[in-house]
């Protein structure tokens, strides 16, 4: 199914293409759809492309198996994953899986996002660009967020150091909750770190 | 067309698919510099403003806790030094200060930003290298982190002091997490 230059132009993944650069775009993605509960990719899997979700409700987990899983996210339209494989050729960090019953995500191949940056396509670099920015975002704020945790446990609290490198574990996978997120054992204090994250990333990128 | 210094930088990986041209392009944003023993290239907390390439010598990566120094690293000669700089703004997040002679080339950001503000193939081949790094490091951070959750029902920290390895563990932006000894 061919996506819409409507659907691809609010996704943070592609911004400052112009509609020239979107109306080419359009021939190298795909509009997919995954029914609920449906499993997108599971942790461990070959990488082979990166997601972008347009519409519905997505689940991100540790853990393979539903049931033996711990949730990290729920995300919504704009929400990108999977994306490092854009850049390198290694397995999936974590499980992803459909939570509505049409859900729409554009997928952006790998092999054909190398050919077209092999080919010094510009809008390529613009994605790359995007991509970049928010990797980046992610190493940053889970960095300060393993020091702190490391600065925080001591033998007798441990779940603190757990707490946070759950919390880690979102961050660096880029994760924040949106207001459904059951929070669990998370508090605030983690929540607004992950927002701050995504919230930089995002001026970042409006340059 | 080659360009002398293709030599160099093309054995190392995050230059090594720049063709001459390219090379020549991304060089207008470089600039050999030199540093003698125990001089700094920067502190944690300046500006990210530059990434360096070891041509010869050797640095030591630190941080600096109540006047004790914690050494996270040592680079040789072929090895980068703020990469992470070039693709944002923020502040270092360690000190680098060099333990011999040493001599580096010094890639400026605010013309490798005029590269990339122009879409020169030669900067986003090294956007795309310095993103390849990044997802290394996440994934490295990765592994470490689901260390700490793959617990049998019994929660654990991550290490304390007394259980620190002798070297930082793999990780973190510099590829090595900032844990250090002692408090």
């Amino acid at each position: 199914m061919k996506a819409e230059t409507s659907q691809l132009s609010p996704l943070p993944l592609f911004e400052g293409l112009t509609p020239r650069e979107f109306e080419i775009l359009r021939n190298h993605v795909n509009l997919v759809t995954f029914g609920k509960d449906e499993v997108l990719f599971r942790e461990g899997d070959a990488a082979a492309s990166c997601y972008v979700l347009v519409s519905g409700r997505i689940g991100v987990y540790l853990g393979k198996v539903k049931g033996d899983e711990e949730e990290l996210a729920q995300l919504t339209a704009g929400a990108m994953v999977g994306h490092m494989a854009l850049v390198d050729n290694k397995r999936r960090s974590a499980t992803c899986r459909s939570l509505t019953a049409d859900t729409i995500l554009v997928e952006l191949r790998r092999d054909d996002f190398e050919r077209l940056f092999w080919a010094q396509t510009p809008f390529t670099y613009k994605i790359l660009e995007n991509l970049a920015v928010d990797l980046v975002g992610r190493l940053r704020a889970t960095n300060e967020r393993l020091v702190k945790a490391q600065q925080s446990t001591n033998p007798s609290t441990p779940t603190a150091g757990r707490k946070h490198a759950k919390a880690a574990a979102r961050q660096l996978l880029g994760y924040r909750s949106d207001h459904n997120f059951k929070l669990g054992d998370i508090d605030p204090d983690d929540v607004q770190v992950v927002d701050l994250g995504l919230g930089q990333r995002m001026r970042d990128t409006k340059k | 067309m080659a360009h002398p210094l293709q030599a160099f930088f093309g054995k190392i990986k995050l230059f090594s698919s720049l063709s001459g041209d390219e090379l020549n392009d991304l060089l207008r944003a470089i600039r050999p510099v030199q540093y003698s023993a125990g001089e700094r290239l920067f502190t944690e907390g300046d500006p990210g403003d530059a990434a360096y390439v070891i041509e010869s010598g050797e640095l030591e990566v630190f941080l600096e806790k109540s006047g004790e120094i914690i050494q996270l690293t040592t680079l040789g000669p072929g090895a980068i030094l703020g990469e992470i700089a070039l693709l944002d703004a923020k502040p270092r997040t360690a000190s680098a200060r060099a333990i011999g002679d040493l001599k580096l080339f010094r890639i400026d950001k605010t013309e490798f930003d005029f590269l990339r503000r122009n879409l020169r193939p030669s900067a986003y081949k090294v956007i795309r290298g310095i993103s390849m790094t990044v997802c290394e490091r996440l994934r490295e951070t990765n592994g470490m982190i689901r260390s700490v959750l793959d617990e049998s029902g019994e929660s654990k920290g991550i290490a304390t002091p007394k259980e620190l390895p002798s070297e930082a563990p793999q990780g973190g932006i510099l590829g090595r997490l900032p844990f250090w000894r002692g408090k």
